[in-house]
C-alpha cells in the first residue's frame, strides 16, 4: 500500500517537477476525453470546454505546492470554469470554477488507469441519465447496456460547431433538432452557468434536465434535499434546490408557451431540476441560467438569474464559422534521404515546437487532392502541411482542428477530413475556408467505450465501397495483464457504411493492435500486440466473422469461449522483429520498383518497416517479413502510398514502451532505381521453400547451403502475457529447432533460390537467416520471419495452449 | 546429496577406447557426423600442464565459457598445484551461419588462438577478422599466465551487428568423451563423494592430510546436529531412518550402519537414545492459525514443486525431485515450521533454502506440508535409550553426529588406503561397514579417487566451487542458465502455466560485483532488487562468499576486477539529461531512480537504477546497454542502439551509443550517494 500511495504521488507530483508537454499545451476550445467527476460520476464520451470567468477582487486560494514543486497553471484559479457535455446521454455532466481539467490520463501525464475531472469545485453536476427525452419519466438510461450512444429515437449527437459566441453541440431529441451553447456569464459578482437552446419544431414536447446537486451520482444522491417551500423559488421560471449545504438555481427564459419547470419529479428523494418545452410548430429559443454554489447566497440569486437577457438565435451562428484561433503557421525545413539504397528516406519535419505548445504524436494521416497532408495527433489536434514537394525546403504547418480525443486514425475522402477518435469518426468541415475547422461532424460514434485507459481505437481505411474501417483493442488493465470490464465493441474490427448511418463487427479478438491495412481490393490486414491471449505479434489476414485472439472479446459468453483461434497471415518473434505493431499499407503505385503491388508492415515498438510476403494455399493466406530499411527514430504505425509522388509516406509516435527517441516523425519512402537485393516472394511446398529476390543473386553464394540459416519453432496460445518460444520437436522444451537445409539451387534467371528442406510441415514460426552475394558482388543479408499454415496435405491450428498440425482434408 | 556419477562408468570406458580415434583426423570445419554431435556437451575442455607445450595433462574439466580465472598464489585446480598457469581451452564454437566475426582475447600472460586449427591471434587486446562457418568451428586458446600475477584469459568476438562481447555459453562445445576429461571427471566425482558421504569422519582424510589444511568446503560440512531431536522428530520414523534412510528417502547420504537379525531392536535403541536430547519444552506453534491453502499458496510463490513432490520417495521422477510422502510422519507438531523458518540452524549445509519466512508463512507451509504428505511409519517397539547409548558410539553415529553428551567416538580406521577391496567401498566384501549403498559408478570413482594422494583437499578452486554448488543447489531450478528453460518450467508445464521470469545466471559472474552476490548468498540484503518478483530468492549463508568468488571467476574476472572510467561529473551531468522521456532514453517509465519509483512499468518493471550503480560491473553494463536483447533474449529493455552503435538521439555525441551510455553511466554512479 505504501508503494501505491508512492506511485500516486508520483503520478500526481508529476505535472509539478518540470513544465510537461501535457501541462503547457493549448488544447483549443474544447477538450475530448472521458472524464471522471465526484463521487464516480463517470462521462465516458465528453467534451469539456473552458471558460475564464473573472470576478472583480476575487482572489485565488491556492493550495499550498508541495515543496520544492511549482503549481500546475489553470489548478486554484478561480476565474477559469469548466463544463463538461456527455455526447452519449446528451447531458452536461458537471460545471464548476477553480480551475479547468486535472490532466490526468495515459495521453496526458501518462497515468494507467486515470481520467482526467475537474479541477475546481463542482457547482453542478447531473446524474448519469439522459439529459433530454420526449418525457420526464423517460429521463432514465435508456441503454440496454450502459456503454455507446443511446438509441436513436431518444437522441443522438450530431457535432459541434465552433463559433465567435463559443461552441454549440448540436444533437437530436425526439423528432426536435437541438442547437445548445454553453457559456458562463457573470452579474453582481456570481457566476452563471449558461445554455441557450434553438430547438426545432417539434410533435412531442420535450423535457430537459437542468441540474442536480453537485454530489449527483447514478441513480443515488449522497444528500437528502430540502424541498421545503422556502427554498422554492418562483414557480414556473426560478427554481432551487438545497440540501442545506450546496444549493442549485436556475432560470428558464424564453421558449413556446408553457415551457415550464416540472413538478412531477416523482423521486421525494433526489428530485431534479427538470423542465419541459410543449411541442410547437415553430422553433424555439430558450436560454437556461444554471448558479451553484453555497446555500447561504440563495437569497440574492433569484434577483441575479433575473438579470439574465433573453435567448439569442444560434442557428445562424452555425453558418458562418468562427474566427480562426490557430493563426500562426510554423515552418520546418525537411531533410532529403542519401539515396545512396535502392529506397531512401525523406523526412518531413514535425513542427515540435509550435506557438500552441501542442505535443508532436503523430496518430493518422492521408492527403488531400492538392497534395496536402492532413495529419493527426494523440493529444487530439489535426494539422495541415504544405510544400510536400521534391524539395522539401519549405513545410507549413498549420493547426486545423483541435480538442479530439486520442485521435489515432485518419483518412480524408473527397477532401474531408475524417479523424478516428475513441469517442467516434468526427468529419471536419471549414465553413469559412480560413484553414481551420468550423464544425466537428459525428460521423458515427456507435461503437462503445468504457473507462479503461489501454482501449484504444486506431487507424482509419476506406475500402472500394466507400465503407470506413477502424481497429479498437480491449481494456487492458494497469500493469499490462488481464482485462476491465469488457463490452461487446472491445477487440473488434469495425465497418462503418460511407454515410456513416451504419456501424458493423468484421472480426474480433484483438488485444491492444495499433494499426490496420485495407487494400486496393478491400483485403483487410490487421497487427496486434504481443499480450495475455497474444503470444506474440500476428499480421492477420481478416476474413469477415473471423476470431483473432483474445477469447473474452470473441462476442460470446464465457461456455462459449473458442478454443481455436483463425490462423494470421504470419506470426512475428517479440525480441527482434515486432513487440508492439504499427499498420499496413499497399503499394498501390506501378513505379515503386520491387515492392510495387506489395503488402508493408510496420512496427511501433521496433520503429521498423516490413515488407509482408505472401500467399494463399487452398484458401489460407500464409506469408512472412523482411525488413526493408534502417531502424526509424519513432514507432511506426501509419502508411499510406501517395501515387501522385510514386511515395510511400509514414508517420509514427513515441507514446509507449518502444525504442523511439523522437515523439512523432513523418517520413517519405522514395524510390532510387538502386538495385534493392531484397526477397520479395516466398513460397512453401512440399519439402521446399523458394524465395525470389529482386535482383540476380551470384550462384556460387545462393547454392552454398552454409548461407543459410533455417530454424522453427511456435508459440503457446494461452490467457499468459505473450509466449515463450517452443521447439517442435519438443513442444514442452523452449527453443529453436535447427533445420538442415539440404540443397539450395538457383533459378536460371537467378533470382529465385529453391531451399529443399526435409519435414516442413506447418509451424507457426520460421526463420530464414542469409547472407549471400548478389550476381553484382553486393551484399545481400537478411533474416525472414514466416508462418507455415498450410503445406502439402497439413494444416496447422492454433489451439489452446497447443499447436496441432492436421490432415488437411 | 544425490548420486553424482550415475553414467560415469560407461562412459569412461567407451570414452577409453574411442576419444583418441578423433584427434589425427584432419578437421573440416562445419557440420559434424552425427555420432560426434551425440558426443557434444555444452561447454569447452579446460587443460592445465606443468609446462608449454606439455603433451600429457595434469588436469582437465569442463568450463562453461571460455573464460579462466586463477588469482595469483593459487592453485588452478584442486589436482594441480599453485604455479605458473599453463591451460588450453578447447572445443567447438558453433554457428548459425557463415559469416565474419571479429575475435579478440582479453587477459595477462601469453595466449594465442587457433580457430579451425589455424592460429589467428596472439597477445591479449588484438583483434582479427575471421569467417565462421556454419555449424561447428573448431577452436583453441593456448594460454600461459604470467608470472608472479593474477592468470585471466577470455575469449569475446563481435559481429556486424553486435559489440564484443563474450563468447556465450550457448554456442560453445566440446566432447564430453575426452579421454583426460573423463579420468579427470572421475577423480572430481570421487572426490566430491568422499566429501559428500563424510568419510573423513571415520577414515580421517587420504595421505594423512590434517583437517585443518583441507580446503575443500563441502569437506568442513557437519552432518546435522541432533541436540533437539526429541523436540523434532517422531519416534517411528526415527527407527525407520537409523535402519535404513534409502529406504525412506533414496538420495539419502546417510549410511545404513546396522544389519543382521537384531538390527530393528538396535534402531529403536539408538532412536531412544536420540530421542532424549531435548531442548527446553515441545516445540510450540509459530503462529495463531495455520492454513494448509494459504500454505499452498506460499509454496506455488516459492515454487517448492520445483524440487519437491509429495509421492513416494521411491517413484521415479523426471526431475530427481526430493520427496516429501514422509515429512509428516517424520516431525513432530510445529516441527516442520520451525525448520521452514531456520533451515540452516542445525545444518549449515543443508541444501534447503532459507526464504526468511515469516512465522505465519512457516506454519502456513507447514499445514500444506502436513495436508500433502501422506507417507505412514508403522508403529514401533520402544527401545532402550542406555543400550541405545552404547550403540550410538560403536556402531559409528557419533562419528558424525556432534552433540553435547557425545559419547565417544568409534575409533578411526585409518589404514583404509590397504583396503580397496573390503569394507563401505565394496559391495560384497563389507562386512559390519556402513552400507552407503553405493552404485557401481559411484564406487568406481571412489576408488580412482583414492588412488591419488589425496592431496586435492588441500587445493580449492572457487570456480569449480561455484560450478558444483550452483548444480548442487539446483539454482537452475528457478533460474536460467545458458539457454536452459528451468525446472520450475517443466513443473508447471502440465498446468499450463508459466513461472515468473527471474533473472538468468548465464552472466551474472560478469555482471555482478561479487560483493553484491556475497551480501546476495548470505541473506543480509537489506531489499530485493527486483521487488516486482514473488518468488524469493532464498540465502545459502555457509556457501556465499566462496560462490560469489566462483561465479566470478568462471566467467574470467578477478573479484575486484572492473574497469572503469574515473568519475567525470561533467558526463554525469549530460547523463541526467539523457534520462527522461524528452531528449532522453524514458529511463524512469520503467526504473525506479532513487525514490521516485517507474512511472508506467507496463510488464517490464527495471530494477532501480541506484541499484544498478551498486551490482554492476562497467563492461557488463556497456554491454547490456548496447545489445540488451543479446544478453537475455527473454528481456524487454529497448534496444537502444539497433546496429550497436548510434541511438537515435542525435544529441549529444552524434548519437554515439557507447559515449550517451558512459554519460548515463556516470550519472548512475552518483545515485547512491544521493540516496534520493
Amino acid at each position: 500500500m505504501k508503494r501505491l500511495l508512492a506511485a500516486l504521488a508520483v503520478l500526481i507530483a508529476a505535472p509539478f517537477l518540470a513544465a510537461a508537454p501535457y501541462d503547457e499545451m493549448d488544447y483549443g476550445p474544447f477538450v475530448s476525453h472521458t472524464f471522471q467527476m465526484p463521487n464516480g460520476n463517470i462521462t465516458l464520451r465528453g467534451i469539456a470546454v473552458p471558460f475564464d470567468a473573472p470576478i472583480e477582487g476575487e482572489k485565488a486560494e491556492p493550495q499550498p505546492p508541495a515543496k520544492g514543486k511549482k503549481p500546475a497553471p489553470l489548478v486554484n484559479n478561480p476565474s477559469k470554469c469548466g463544463i463538461i457535455f456527455d455526447t452519449e446521454l446528451l447531458r452536461y455532466s458537471g460545471y464548476w470554477s477553480g480551475g479547468f481539467i486535472t490532466w490526468n490520463g495515459v495521453v496526458y501525464n501518462g497515468s494507467h488507469g486515470g481520467n482526467p475531472g475537474p479541477a475546481g469545485k463542482v457547482l453542478a453536476a447531473t446524474k448519469m441519465t439522459a439529459g433530454v427525452a420526449v418525457a420526464e419519466d423517460k429521463l432514465i438510461d435508456p441503454r440496454a447496456y450502459p456503454h455507446g450512444p443511446m438509441p436513436r429515437e431518444s437522441g443522438r449527437y450530431k457535432g459541434i460547431y465552433r463559433t465567435d459566441k463559443g461552441v454549440i453541440f448540436s444533437y437530436t431529441a425526439g423528432d426536435s433538432q437541438i442547437l445548445d451553447m454553453p457559456s458562463i456569464e457573470v452579474h453582481d459578482n456570481q457566476r452563471v452557468f449558461v445554455r441557450t437552446l434553438k430547438v426545432s419544431p417539434s410533435k412531442v414536447p420535450l423535457t430537459l434536465v437542468v441540474a442536480d446537486l453537485p454530489g449527483a451520482v447514478a441513480h443515488k444522491m449522497v444528500a437528502h434535499i430540502n424541498i421545503n417551500g422556502a427554498n422554492r423559488i418562483r414557480g414556473d421560471r426560478i427554481r432551487a434546490h438545497t440540501n442545506s449545504k450546496d444549493a442549485v438555481a436556475a432560470i428558464v427564459l424564453g421558449g413556446p408557451e408553457g415551457t415550464s419547470f416540472t413538478n412531477s419529479s416523482k423521486d421525494a428523494i433526489a428530485p431534479r431540476l427538470v423542465f419541459s418545452v410543449p411541442p410547437s410548430a415553430n422553433s424555439s429559443q430558450i436560454k437556461i441560467g444554471i448558479w451553484g454554489g453555497s446555500e447561504v447566497h440563495l437569497g440574492d440569486i433569484p434577483g441575479i438569474l433575473n438579470k439574465l437577457e433573453g435567448p439569442i438565435d444560434l442557428t445562424p451562428l452555425t453558418r458562418q464559422g468562427g474566427k480562426a484561433r490557430f493563426t500562426e503557421t510554423v515552418t520546418t525545413q525537411g531533410k532529403r534521404g542519401d539515396d545512396k539504397g535502392a529506397y531512401t528516406v525523406d523526412s518531413i519535419t514535425p513542427p515540435f515546437k509550435n506557438p500552441y505548445k501542442s505535443w508532436m504524436r503523430f496518430g493518422g494521416f492521408d492527403f488531400f487532392s492538392d497534395g496536402r497532408a492532413a495529419i493527426s495527433t494523440w493529444s487530439g489536434d489535426v494539422w495541415v502541411v504544405s510544400g510536400i514537394d521534391d524539395k522539401l525546403e519549405k513545410l507549413t504547418w498549420k493547426r486545423y482542428a483541435a480538442g479530439l480525443f486520442h485521435a489515432l486514425g485518419l483518412k480524408i475522402v473527397d477532401d474531408k477530413v475524417y479523424v478516428l477518435g475513441r469517442d467516434q469518426i468526427t468529419r471536419l468541415h471549414d465553413l469559412n475556408g480560413d484553414g481551420e475547422a468550423d464544425v466537428y461532424e459525428c460521423f458515427n460514434n456507435d461503437a462503445m467505450i468504457t473507462t479503461n485507459f489501454h482501449e484504444f481505437t486506431f487507424d482509419l481505411h476506406t475500402d472500394p465501397d466507400g465503407n470506413f474501417y477502424f481497429i479498437k483493442g480491449g481494456p487492458v488493465r494497469p500493469g499490462g495483464r488481464g482485462w476491465d470490464k469488457v463490452t461487446p465493441h472491445h477487440g473488434c474490427i469495425f465497418k462503418v457504411s460511407s454515410d456513416g448511418s451504419k456501424l458493423d463487427v468484421v472480426a474480433r479478438g484483438f488485444r491492444a493492435p495499433n494499426g490496420m491495412g485495407v487494400g486496393p481490393n478491400g483485403e483487410v490486414t490487421c497487427g496486434d500486440n504481443e499480450g495475455t491471449w497474444t503470444p506474440t505479434c500476428p499480421i492477420n489476414w481478416i476474413k469477415p466473422g473471423g476470431f483473432y485472439g483474445v477469447p473474452d472479446f470473441s462476442g460470446k459468453p464465457k461456455a462459449e469461449f473458442p478454443k481455436v483461434r483463425d490462423n494470421p497471415l504470419c506470426w512475428l518473434p517479440h525480441n527482434d522483429t515486432d513487440n508492439s505493431n504499427g499498420g499496413q499499407g499497399w503499394i498501390t503505385g506501378k513505379n515503386f520498383g520491387p515492392l510495387s503491388g506489395q503488402l508493408l508492415h510496420s512496427s511501433y515498438g521496433k520503429c521498423r518497416l516490413y515488407l509482408v510476403m505472401k500467399e494463399e494455399v487452398a484458401g489460407q493466406m500464409q506469408g512472412g517479413v523482411v525488413p526493408v530499411l534502417p531502424t526509424f527514430d519513432t514507432g511506426i504505425c501509419r502508411l499510406r502510398f501517395n501515387e501522385k509522388q510514386n511515395a510511400l509516406f509514414l508517420t509514427g509516435l513515441r507514446g509507449w514502451q518502444t525504442v523511439a527517441q523522437k515523439d512523432a516523425g513523418f517520413f517519405r519512402v522514395r524510390y532510387t532505381g538502386k538495385k534493392a537485393n531484397l526477397p520479395v516472394d516466398l513460397k512453401v511446398r512440399s519439402g521446399e521453400i523458394a524465395l525470389t529476390f529482386s535482383d540476380p543473386l551470384d550462384k556460387t553464394s545462393a547454392t552454398d547451403t552454409d548461407n543459410f540459416n533455417v530454424e522453427r519453432w511456435n508459440y503457446r496460445w494461452t490467457e499468459n502475457y505473450g509466449s515463450a518460444q517452443f521447439k517442435v520437436s519438443d513442444p514442452k522444451k523452449q527453443g529453436h529447432d535447427p533445420m538442415e537445409v539440404e540443397s539450395a539451387s538457383l533459378s536460371p534467371d537467378g533470382k529465385t533460390v529453391t531451399l529443399k528442406i526435409n519435414d516442413l510441415k506447418p509451424v507457426m514460426q520460421m526463420k530464414i537467416q542469409y547472407n549471400l552475394k548478389a550476381a553484382d558482388g553486393t551484399q545481400a543479408k537478411n533474416v525472414i520471419h514466416h508462418t507455415i499454415n498450410v503445406v502439402g496435405n497439413l494444416r496447422g491450428e492454433v489451439h489452446v495452449g497447443e499447436y496441432r498440425v492436421i490432415q488437411r482434408k | 546429496m544425490f548420486k553424482s556419477a550415475g553414467l560415469f562408468s560407461l562412459a569412461f570406458i567407451v570414452a577409453l577406447v574411442v576419444s583418441n580415434l578423433h584427434s589425427n583426423q584432419p578437421f573440416k570445419p562445419g557440420k559434424l557426423p552425427p555420432a560426434d554431435v551425440a558426443a557434444l556437451q555444452p561447454g569447452l575442455t579446460l587443460r592445465f600442464y606443468a609446462r608449454p607445450g606439455d603433451a600429457v595433462a595434469l588436469d582437465a574439466r569442463r568450463i562453461r565459457l571460455a573464460a579462466l580465472h586463477v588469482p595469483k598464489g593459487a592453485a588452478p585446480t584442486p589436482f594441480v598445484d599453485a604455479g605458473p598457469v599453463h591451460a588450453k581451452l578447447t572445443g567447438y564454437l558453433k554457428n548459425p551461419l557463415k559469416g565474419d566475426y571479429r575475435l579478440r582475447m582479453i587477459g595477462t600472460g601469453t595466449m594465442s588462438l587457433r580457430v579451425n586449427e589455424k592460429e589467428v591471434l596472439k597477445d591479449a587486446g588484438k583483434e582479427i577478422e575471421v569467417e565462421l562457418a556454419k555449424n561447428y568451428n573448431r577452436i583453441e586458446v593456448v594460454y600461459s599466465g604470467p608470472a608472479g600475477g593474477d592468470a585471466t584469459v577470455r575469449l569475446e568476438w563481435a559481429g556486424e551487428k553486435f559489440g564484443f562481447e563474450p563468447v556465450p555459453p550457448e554456442v560453445l562445445f566440446s566432447r564430453k568423451d575426452d579421454s583426460d576429461l573423463v579420468s579427470h571427471t572421475a577423480l572430481r566425482e570421487g572426490r566430491q563423494l568422499y566429501a559428500d558421504r563424510h568419510c573423513a569422519a571415520c577414515h580421517g582424510l587420504p595421505g594423512r592430510i590434517a583437517t585443518t589444511d583441507c580446503r575443500m568446503p563441502e569437506m568442513h560440512s557437519a552432518a546435522p546436529q541432533l541436540d533437539d531431536a526429541g523436540n523434532r522428530f517422531r519416534s517411528d520414523w526415527l527407527v525407520a531412518w537409523i535402519l535404513n534412510p534409502q529406504e525412506l528417502r533414496p538420495e539419502a547420504t546417510m549410511p545404513s550402519v546396522l544389519s543382521g537379525p537384531d538390527a530393528e531392536k538396535h534402531a529403536a535403541d539408538i532412536a531412544a537414545y536420540v530421542m532424549s536430547f531435548k531442548r527446553g519444552e515441545a516445540l510450540k506453534p509459530l503462529a495463531a492459525s495455520a492454513d494448509a491453502k494459504a500454505g499452498g499458496a506460499i509454496a506455488w510463490k516459492l515454487g517448492c514443486s520445483t524440487c519437491h513432490r509429495p509421492d513416494e520417495p521411491k517413484k521415479p521422477d523426471e526431475l530427481a525431485r526430493l520427496s516429501h510422502f514422509f515429512t509428516s510422519a517424520k516431525y513432530q507438531a510445529n516441527a516442520i515450521a520451525h525448520y521452514l523458518k531456520e533451515p540452516h540452524k542445525r545444518h549449515a549445509w543443508t541444501r534447503m533454502p532459507d526464504f526468511t519466512l515469516s512465522d505465519a508463512e512457516a506454519s502456513h507451509l507447514e499445514a500444506h506440508l502436513r495436508d500433502r504428505s501422506k507417507g505412514t511409519i508403522p508403529a514401533k517397539p520402544m527401545g532402550d535409550a542406555l543400550r541405545g547409548e552404547r550403540l550410538f558410539a560403536s556402531v559409528g553415529c557419533a562419528n558424525c553426529h556432534q552433540i553435547d553428551a557425545s559419547p565417544p567416538k568409534k575409533k578411526r580406521d585409518l589404514a583404509w588406503i590397504d583396503k580397496l577391496d573390503k569394507g563401505c567401498i565394496t559391495e560384497k566384501a563389507r562386512g559390519n561397514a556402513p552400507d552407503f549403498h553405493l552404485t557401481a559408478a559411484e564406487r568406481g570413482v571412489l576408488t580412482a579417487f583414492l588412488k591419488t594422494d589425496g592431496t586435492s583437499f588441500k587445493r580449492e578452486s572457487p570456480a569449480e566451487f561455484s560450478m558444483r554448488q550452483v548444480k548442487a543447489l539446483r539454482c537452475d531450478s528457478c533460474h536460467r542458465r545458458d539457454g536452459e528453460m528451468t525446472r520450475w518450467h517443466t513443473v508447471l508445464e502440465d498446468e499450463g502455466k508459466v513461472p515468473e521470469n527471474l533473472p538468468s545466471l548465464t552472466w551474472v559472474g560478469e555482471k555482478l560485483k561479487p560483493d553484491w552476490t556475497k551480501t546476495l548468498f548470505s541473506g543480509k540484503t537489506d531489499h530485493s532488487a527486483r521487488p516486482w518478483i514473488k518468488a524469493r530468492m532464498p540465502a545459502f549463508p555457509a556457501r556465499a562468499e566462496m560462490l560469489a568468488v566462483g561465479l566470478s571467476h568462471e566467467h574470467g574476472y578477478a573479484i575486484n576486477e572492473d574497469v572503469r572510467p574515473p568519475h567525470d561529473a561533467k558526463l554525469a551531468a549530460i547523463g541526467e539529461k539523457l534520462i527522461p522521456q524528452q531528449g532522453g532514453f524514458n529511463c524512469n517509465n520503467c526504473h525506479g531512480i532513487g525514490k521516485t519509483p517507474a512511472i508506467q512499468p507496463f510488464e517490464a518493471p527495471g530494477i532501480n537504477l541506484t541499484d544498478a550503480a551498486v551490482r554492476l560491473r562497467y563492461n557488463y553494463y556497456q554491454r547490456w546497454m548496447l545489445a540488451p536483447d543479446r544478453v537475455d533474449v527473454t528481456m524487454r529493455m529497448p534496444v537502444f542502439a539497433v546496429d550497436g552503435k548510434l541511438t537515435q538521439i542525435r544529441e549529444p555525441f552524434d548519437g554515439d551509443a557507447r559515449k550517451q551510455f558512459d554519460a548515463v553511466w556516470h550519472y548512475i554512479q552518483t545515485l547512491p550517494e544521493k540516496k534520493k
